[in-house]
Order: C-alpha cells, then sequence, then structure tokens
C-alpha cells in the first residue's frame, strides 16, 4: 500500500515538473514578446499601421508595417473570398451526397491538399503562376493562401453541416426549394454561427502563414502595392527576413511586427470563440 | 431516369469540384515532372552527401538526414511536455481555470510559426546556449550526444526546443479530445476498484495510448514540413553530426535556402522540387499511418 | 370522383429494395384521404412520392407512373411540383432560425410575394387555420424555440398551407403530439378540405376513423384495398385492419 501510494506520489510530481517546466516555456515565449515587442509599439503608436518599414541606417526602429499588413489583408482577404465558395460548396455536396462515393472522394482530396506542405504549395505557385507572369505578385500569394485555406475551411464546414436535422432540409425541399435556395436559406442560416466562427478563425491562421508566401508574394517592404500583379510582401515574410537582418534596426523593429501580429492573430482567434449557436 | 435540369447552381458546384482536383493534380504533376527531371541531371548524386552547387551536385542526403533526426528529437520534447499537461488540464485543474487553459492551448496551437522562430533565433537561442547548452557540453561532454562545442545557439537542441514549444499546444488538444473519448464506465469501475488517482491515469493512458501515438504522428508530419523556425533556428550549415548541439539543416530551410535559382545553377530547382516530393511522401505516411491508428483506437472504444 | 393525384400501376424500388407494388390508387380531391397499415408498408414511401421528395437521398426506381392533375409528376419540374403540395412531416420542423412569423411568411416570400400587407393577411389566415392564431398573436416574433411540439407541428401546418397548395401531405403528423393538441389538429384538418385535398398517413386506426373520408389500406408495399369507410371497414372487414385496430 505504502509502495503504491509512494509510486502514485512520485508520478504526480514528475507529471507536475514536467508541465511546469513546458507551462514556463510557453510562457516565457509570448512574455518575452510583449517585453520587447511593446516598447517598439509605443514608440511608433499607430504609424506602425501604415508607415514604411526603418532604414537600415536608422538609429532607432521608427516606421511602420503599412505594405506588409496590406499585402497580409489583401492576400489572406481574396484567399477567403475563393475558398469560402468553393468550401462551403463542397461540404454541402458532400453531405447531401454522403452516401455516394463522391463524398468520400471529396473527402480524400481534401485531407491530401492539406497535407501538401506549404513551402511546396509556394514551389507550384511559383513555377506556374509566377514563371509565366515573369514577376511574383499578391495574386500568387492569394493562391497560395487559397489553396492551404480550402482544406481547412472544407473540414469545418462539413462537420458543420452534417450535424444539420435532415428534417429541416426536408422541409425546405418539400416547399420547392431547389439545391441552391436550401443551402443559402436553410443550411446556412441554421448554421451561420459555426460557418462565421470557422471563417474568421482561418482567416487568423492564414495571416500567419509564412511559407506559402515566400516564393510568390515578393519582397516588397517599402511602397504600397495595390494592384494585384505586384510583388508585395506579408508581416510574416517580414518578420523571417528581418529575423535574419545583420542590422541592428531591422531586428529591433520584428519584435514589433512579431507582437502586432501575435495581437491580431489573437483578437481574430479569440473572436471567432464568442459566438451565439442557433437553438435547434 | 428521373431527369435533372442542370441550374447554375449546379455549375459552381461542378466549378468547385474541378478546381480542388485541378490544384491536386497540378500539384503532383509539377512535383513528379521536375523530380523526373532531378533524376535525370543529376542522377545518382541526388542521394550522396555532398552539395555543390558550382559543380551540379545536389546531395540530398543530409538535409534528409536532418529533416528525420529533428523530427524524432522534436517529438521526443513534444512528448514530455504535452502528455503531463494534458493530463494536467484534464485531471487536476477545475473549473474556469481549466477553461482558460483550455482557450489558451486552443489560440495557441494555431499561433504563426514565424513568431516562434522569431523568438527562437532572437532570445531563446542565447539563453538556451548560456544557460543550458554549454553546461551540458562542459559536464556531459564525454557523451558523444553532447561532445560538439555550441558555438552559437542555432542548433538542433534549440530548434526542437522551439518546434516543441510550438507544437505541444496542438499535441495536447488531440490527446485531450481522446482522454474525454474514454468510456464513462471504465473510469467508474476503476476507482471502485480502490485505485488512486494516479494509477487511474495511468490505467486512462494505458487506454488511449494508440490515440496518443496517432497525436503525435501527426505532430511530427507538421514538425517535418516546418519551414520557418528550422530555417532561422536550426543553423542551416550542410553537417551530419551525432552531437545534439551541433547545426543541422532539413529540407524546408534547404528549400528557402535555394529556391529559385537555376538559371545561376543548372538542376538546383529540379534537385528541390525531388526533395519536395521526397518531404510530401514522409508527411503524407506520418499523416496516413497516424489515421489508421487513430481509427482503430476509436473502433476498439465501442463498449 | 376527380382524382387531383392518381398512381397507375405505380412500383417503387429504393436502393434495390422494391418498397411499393403495383399501385394504382385515386386521391380524391377536397376530401381527406387516410393511407393506413402497419409500419413498414410502404405508406410513407407513397405519401413522398407524390412530391417526388424520394428521389432526393436515394437511388430509386420507378414503374408506372403518378398523375398530378392529369400530368405525370415526373414532367413537372421537381420545385414547381412541390411549391403546389404541402407537407407536414412526423417531427415538427418549423425552421429554428426564423420567428414564428418567418417561418409562416417563408414560403410566401420565395414565391416573390413582396406586399407586407398582403403577407400580414395570408401569414394570419394560415395561423388561424392552423389554429395557432389565438396563441401565438402577440408573440410572432419571437423563436419556435418557445413554442410546444403540438404548438410546432400546428405552426409547421400553417406554414405548409400559407401558399394554399392544391394537396396537402401529412406523414403521422400526430403520432409524437399529445392528444389535446392531437384534437385540435385533427379539426384544422377537417376545416382546411375545402380548400386544399388532405393525404394523411396515420398507424392510428382511430384517427382515420375519426377523420378519413377515402381510405387506402397498404400492406407490404401493395394496395390492398381502398374506398369509403362502408367500403373499407363496414363492407370488407379485412383481417389487417382488425389486426391493426386492436393494437
Amino acid at each position: 500500500m505504502i509502495n503504491r501510494r509512494l509510486k502514485s506520489k512520485l508520478f504526480f510530481t514528475g507529471m507536475l515538473i514536467l508541465s511546469i517546466i513546458a507551462l514556463l516555456l510557453m510562457f516565457s515565449v509570448q512574455l518575452v514578446l510583449w517585453l520587447k515587442g511593446l516598447p517598439v509599439l509605443l514608440l511608433n503608436g499607430l504609424r506602425i499601421l501604415y508607415d514604411i518599414p526603418p532604414l537600415p541606417s536608422s538609429s532607432q526602429p521608427i516606421g511602420g508595417l503599412g505594405p506588409s499588413l496590406i499585402g497580409s489583408l489583401i492576400s489572406a482577404g481574396l484567399a477567403m473570398l475563393f475558398a469560402s465558395i468553393v468550401s462551403i460548396l463542397l461540404a454541402y455536396v458532400s453531405v447531401e451526397l454522403q452516401h455516394k462515393r463522391i463524398s468520400s472522394v471529396l473527402k480524400l482530396t481534401s485531407t491530401a491538399l492539406y497535407g501538401i506542405p506549404t513551402i511546396t504549395v509556394s514551389m507550384i505557385v511559383y513555377s506556374t503562376i509566377c514563371l509565366h507572369m515573369g514577376r511574383q505578385s499578391i495574386l500568387a500569394g492569394a493562391l497560395a493562401l487559397t489553396i492551404v485555406a480550402i482544406p481547412m475551411e472544407f473540414t469545418y464546414f462539413e462537420s458543420i453541416f452534417s450535424s444539420i436535422p435532415l428534417t429541416y432540409k426536408e422541409a425546405g425541399y418539400s416547399m420547392g426549394l431547389s439545391r441552391g435556395q436550401v443551402l443559402k436559406k436553410i443550411v446556412l442560416g441554421i448554421g451561420k454561427a459555426g460557418v462565421v466562427s470557422s471563417l474568421v478563425a482561418v482567416f487568423a491562421r492564414i495571416m500567419g502563414e509564412t511559407a506559402p508566401m515566400l516564393f510568390t508574394i515578393g519582397n516588397n517592404f517599402s511602397s504600397f502595392a495595390f494592384n494585384l500583379f505586384e510583388p508585395s510582401s506579408t508581416v510574416t515574410t517580414l518578420i523571417f527576413a528581418y529575423a535574419a537582418s545583420p542590422y541592428k534596426v531591422q531586428v529591433d523593429f520584428a519584435w514589433g511586427a512579431s507582437l502586432v501580429l501575435y495581437i491580431i492573430y489573437m483578437v481574430f482567434s479569440l473572436a471567432s470563440k464568442l459566438v451565439k449557436e442557433v437553438e435547434l | 431516369m428521373i431527369k435533372r435540369n442542370l441550374s447554375v447552381f449546379d455549375f459552381f458546384v461542378l466549378a468547385s469540384i474541378l478546381t480542388i482536383f485541378v490544384f491536386l493534380a497540378l500539384t503532383g504533376y509539377v512535383l513528379i515532372y521536375h523530380s523526373a527531371e532531378a533524376i535525370k541531371i543529376s542522377g545518382i548524386s541526388l542521394f550522396s552527401v555532398k552539395w555543390d552547387q558550382y559543380r551540379g551536385i545536389y546531395g540530398l542526403a543530409i538535409p534528409l538526414l536532418g529533416s528525420l533526426v529533428l523530427t524524432m528529437v522534436s517529438l521526443l520534447f513534444v512528448a514530455i511536455f504535452s502528455i503531463p499537461l494534458a493530463i494536467l488540464t484534464n485531471e487536476y485543474v477545475r473549473g474556469r481555470f481549466r477553461r482558460v487553459m483550455e482557450t489558451f492551448a486552443d489560440v495557441s496551437a494555431g499561433l504563426p510559426t514565424v513568431i516562434y522562430a522569431f523568438i527562437g533565433v532572437a532570445f531563446l537561442s542565447n539563453y538556451l546556449r548560456k544557460f543550458v547548452e554549454s553546461p551540458l557540453h562542459n559536464f556531459l561532454g564525454f557523451i558523444p550526444l553532447f561532445s560538439c562545442t555550441p558555438f552559437s545557439g542555432a542548433n538542433l537542441f534549440t530548434a526542437s526546443i522551439v518546434l516543441s514549444i510550438a507544437m505541444t499546444p496542438f499535441t495536447i488538444l488531440l490527446i485531450r479530445e481522446a482522454y474525454l473519448m474514454i468510456p464513462k464506465i471504465y473510469i467508474d469501475a476503476a476507482y471502485s476498484l480502490g485505485l488512486f488517482k494516479e494509477e487511474v491515469i495511468f490505467l486512462k493512458l494505458s487506454m488511449i495510448k494508440k490515440a496518443i501515438i496517432s497525436s503525435l504522428l501527426f505532430s511530427a508530419s507538421r514538425v517535418l514540413t516546418e519551414t520557418t523556425i528550422v530555417s532561422l533556428v536550426a543553423g542551416g550549415q550542410f553537417l551530419a553530426s551525432s552531437c545534439l548541439l551541433s547545426p543541422v539543416i532539413t529540407i524546408p530551410a534547404l528549400i528557402v535556402n535555394n529556391f529559385g535559382y537555376s538559371n545561376i545553377y543548372y538542376g538546383i530547382d529540379e534537385a528541390l522540387y525531388f526533395s519536395a516530393l521526397i518531404l510530401f511522401l514522409i508527411s503524407m505516411t506520418l499523416n496516413i499511418l497516424g489515421f489508421i491508428l487513430y481509427s482503430r483506437w476509436k473502433k476498439s472504444l465501442v463498449v | 370522383m376527380m382524382c387531383v393525384l392518381k398512381a397507375e400501376d405505380f412500383g417503387l424500388w429504393i436502393n434495390g429494395v422494391q418498397i411499393l407494388k403495383n399501385v394504382d390508387l385515386c386521391i380524391p380531391e377536397h376530401k381527406i384521404t387516410v393511407f393506413i397499415g402497419p409500419s413498414g408498408s410502404g405508406k410513407t414511401s407513397m405519401l413522398r412520392s407524390f412530391n417526388r421528395l424520394n428521389e432526393l437521398y436515394n437511388d430509386i426506381k420507378i414503374q408506372g407512373d403518378i398523375l398530378f392533375k392529369g400530368v405525370s409528376i415526373f414532367d413537372w419540374d421537381p420545385q414547381e411540383l412541390r411549391s403546389k403540395i404541402g407537407m407536414v412531416f412526423q417531427t415538427p420542423n418549423p425552421f429554428p432560425h426564423m420567428s414564428i412569423y418567418e417561418n409562416v411568411a417563408f414560403p410566401l416570400k420565395i414565391r416573390g410575394i413582396k406586399d407586407k400587407e398582403e403577407v400580414r393577411e395570408r401569414v394570419r389566415w394560415a395561423l388561424e387555420e392552423a389554429s395557432l392564431w389565438e396563441e401565438v398573436k402577440n408573440r410572432l416574433h419571437e423563436y419556435p424555440g418557445i413554442l410546444s411540439g403540438g404548438q410546432k407541428q400546428r405552426l409547421s401546418i400553417a406554414r405548409a398551407i400559407v401558399t394554399r397548395p392544391e394537396v396537402l401531405l401529412l406523414d403521422e403528423p400526430t403520432s409524437s403530439i399529445d392528444p389535446a393538441n392531437t384534437m385540435i389538429i385533427e379539426k384544422s384538418l377537417i376545416g382546411l378540405k375545402k380548400e386544399t385535398t388532405i393525404v394523411l398517413v396515420t398507424h392510428s386506426i382511430p384517427q382515420a376513423k375519426r377523420i378519413g373520408e377515402y381510405f387506402a389500406l397498404i400492406y407490404h408495399g401493395k394496395l390492398v384495398t381502398e374506398g369509403t369507410y362502408e367500403e373499407v371497414f363496414v363492407k370488407e372487414k379485412n383481417p389487417i385492419i382488425a389486426m391493426m385496430s386492436e393494437s
């Protein structure tokens, strides 16, 4: 009995120690981000959102993420537009025809797409779009993000749509609604909370992607590009580039950029959790 | 035999289905086409341990080895961190505090890896080198694992720590899911036999063993294809050594550093496509194994 | 007797299994026709064949034909057909994401009826015919979640009749409803037959006797007998009915 009690206590202690180490590491990472990033944010104020980055010769990391933030928002926004339409339709079909082969084919294809390493997505889009267009562009970056976003959204939507009771869909059909109308007015109507929450969550995730953008969107950190066929950059590629920079001012600025990205990601992720479901 | 007229909706549906098939097919085509070219151009030298772009030798053996070793070491740390934390949140923490931790894990699981990568290179690598790696080398240097001097913090050890910090929340979520699926009747039975809480936990762990391994396999697949952390923190030198404190290079890091220079170095892009194909196949295998294991475990749960 | 719906040697296979065999059936206009028969005999499948709901989620094979107002339902556009035939399901299913008012107004909305006054009048009419108006008239903008099962079913009926369909199909509408609400619903149906033709599936012989005017006994996918009350219950004395009446 004492032996067992002792072993249990040891197990618990060991587990506690390892958990604490893990938590410390995870917290320290985020704590350091705030400690080193906040001064940069405070130094710049709101200009960090619209100004251009500091020159390597600057003494202080005063500047902004403007061009990269625009690049992030446009490419992520476009990707969400394409991916959402495709994913909603595919998830709907997959659930409506769930006993037919097309449903498992769609799920398999989505899983396969999800398994493509994001760096490879970058290579593929580069070799098809960028080489033909002769340059890197926001459009190429958006396309890469679309490929990444579709499997994520498909999985979310598929589970939301399949949890909507059949009887509501049948009521819709029995009134003479077409498949498209049932999707629009019934399925999306009932599932709207889950759909919105998923969209916000996926948007947050693809804003944080780096690898798909590395070869596709370009390295233009200092000038604003609103034309889809122009090269730009994203907040993530900026951090990646500045992290390895020999200029201290750029590394310092990267702390600020990282904190901005962190805040954007956190706000969207937490927002996606605050949804009120439709009572069935 | 019952006719349906095609509508605008049907058109969009078909277009969507076509879109994802095209994406997938295009990916396969590009990878396979260029890999074939790579074999034509570089032949057997693709598998050598030398990388010399001036002479057109693109040996992928070292990056491949680096990828595999880094993944395994990272997975070790991931297991060490995530299993205790998963147990802690499930068994020892209650109420609001637990919900906070769960939300924290959920949200951290998707945190952009470039943030971890940057903090890793700008902060963690120095501290780890000073307080962990140098001492390990100084005191345990006789063990081959710690026999090399950590000149900078950018090495396999640091990279695996950073990777494990990044992957732990995701793994915790997967383990937690499995944990919650254990039928209550088994837990009731265990307690009714007079087992201590820790013994019940041990029992639960053994019941979800397969699920834990499948979670680790899914995380391994993510670690394998991770790009930003390894590029910044792993060192990127073309070395293969048995020492944990030495720099290492992985396939994603190799691609990031060398892609796009085919007009200067003939055949380099093709070799990189080939490496990407290998990476894809390994990561797919890990995902499939994880999925099979998970399905088998789920079936075994049926009361 | 005008047959608003007519099955002619109708056979139905669902996913390879034969559900209905050689059914010749006439649904008389402006009457309440009741399908009776034991569970699994094919009554619901027959009902769902009328508005072609079967083909939505299954592989089906058809033999023979069903005529709606003299024209084969398979020549009708499915959406057109279903907009002229209303259906009430076994489990009440008012849309949870629309208010009570919006639920009843919805079929009008999708037909493009925009005039607010007209919509309001028709919603009120439908709720009155379904015997629900008095109970919800002050709560029209609340959600169906606040209603009881019986009220939800009456709401479903209101939604199904607001467009004044030619036929109203009801699939065991009161089998999960309490007796008080069942009585209210049966009374509404009797009132509705002047507006529309009613086809009701039930496994309750007492209910069939209470409100039915024309009966079809379906057993093992076959139409065993059809006719008026006298023809089916008094003259024939079919053993199946006796067996069902006892349970």
